[in-house]
């Protein structure tokens, strides 16, 4: 397993689609089949960037694990989670572990 | 050749930002002719973020193709002062206490995450300068969802961020512009009907349209953006583009313009945000 921790990647913030896309790219051409995402000292995800989150992790033929989401992270995930229930779409989330908010599965 | 900038004072921001644009229009006209030039702001007594950021952009622009900027300061010491302050004619590095000079970037293709970058480095640079009220969420947010519409939509060549805050007066002003396809002209290539540009600047903002047909859930950014400031912030927003003008105030009702004979390469974004009273309910507002 690989694992990643995002803080050395994007820095406390990640703010844009481009930033997401470009790095699931990246997931694309490890060898791993499964990777860990430690999400430990990212403050803040924009929703933009929440949304392509859920859409790459999708597409992509790996399992993604994600450890350590903090509330505020947790949060803006359940906002896109509620936006694709208004919109009748279902994509598959998982409960964070320590907030009520849901990560993508 | 001298240009002469001329700039309403009153309470009305679209006349100046009119004027604005028809100094713009000098400019490339006389930039087209030749390359030196002098910009003369002598008579300029009064200028709005909106109007220093714009003309800031294309002195800049111009600049860099190569232009030759002779610049008379304004004889009002406020002005003076502010432009100083701001970088004007043709942006800044430096950084005072509670501004940051207004920031001009190219675009540049070999560069993966230009945008993300200079928005991150607006951001990291604000977040010092603004009281913890304003919370850790809506400014960066909203910085997040501009850029990331400059990014996947505009096709810029130029664009350009300021960011001041008024301790005193207890308002944090954010502005963006690029010079790229406006939020019209997207929507005429997407076959999006509107009437009048400012139409379409409505539409944008109320969240059910997207460019990006493939994708359902795009469109909420600048809804969420203009909640968050009209409702959150009990601010304003103005958007700029193309020919059409919003200017929407908390609680009031927008003031829609269509200019007649001027225009707009590109779209700005100004928010004026208060400091808030309290919390502001930030994911109540960007949800729907």
């Amino acid at each position: 397993m690989a694992k990643i921790r995002l803080l050395e990647v994007f820095g406390n913030n990640i703010f844009t689609r481009r930033i997401i896309s470009n790095f699931f790219e990246e997931l694309k051409n490890m060898k791993e089949n499964t990777i860990e995402l430690d999400f430990s000292g990212i403050d803040f995800i924009s929703r933009s960037c929440a949304d392509e989150y859920v859409k790459q992790k999708k597409g992509i033929q790996k399992k993604i694990v994600e450890v350590n989401m903090s509330d505020n992270i947790c949060s803006m995930f359940n906002v896109v989670k509620s936006q694709y229930d208004e919109k009748g779409i279902s994509f598959s989330f998982k409960v964070c572990s320590n907030t009520k908010g849901l990560i993508p599965a | 050749m001298v240009i002469k900038v001329n700039l309403s004072r009153g309470d009305d921001p679209i006349k100046q930002i009119e004027e604005s644009l028809r100094a713009i229009s000098k400019i490339k006209e006389t930039f087209a002719k030749r390359k030196e030039f002098t910009l003369d702001f002598s008579e300029v007594n009064w200028i709005l973020p909106c109007s220093a950021i714009l003309l800031s952009s294309k002195l800049n622009e111009v600049s860099i193709q190569g232009a030759k900027i002779n610049y008379i300061e304004s004889k009002n010491k406020q002005v003076q002062e502010y432009l100083s302050k701001i970088g004007f004619p043709l942006g800044s590095e430096e950084e005072g206490d509670t501004f940051i000079p207004i920031s001009h970037f190219q675009d540049n293709p070999s560069k993966k995450n230009q945008v993300e970058e200079e928005a991150l480095t607006l951001f990291e640079k604000i977040s010092s300068k603004i009281p913890p009220i304003f919370g850790r969420n809506s400014i960066p947010h909203i910085l997040s969802e501009l850029s990331d519409n400059i990014d996947q939509h505009s096709e810029f060549t130029f664009a350009s961020l300021m960011a001041q805050f008024y301790p005193k007066k207890e308002y944090l002003d954010l502005v963006v512009l690029d010079n790229g396809v406006s939020i019209p002209f997207l929507f005429e290539k997407n076959n999006i009907k509107f009437d009048k540009d400012s139409g379409a600047i409505m539409k944008a903002v109320s969240g059910e349209i997207s460019t990006k047909k493939e994708e359902i859930m795009r469109g909420f950014g600048l809804k969420s953006c203009k909640r968050l400031s009209l409702e959150g912030f009990k601010g304003e927003l103005h958007i700029i583009s193309r020919k059409g003008a919003i200017l929407f105030e908390s609680n009031k009702t927008p003031k829609v313009y269509n200019f007649d004979n001027e225009t707009l390469e590109g779209t700005l974004l100004y928010f004026r945000l208060p400091v808030p009273k309290g919390k502001v309910p930030f994911y109540s507002l960007i949800k729907n």
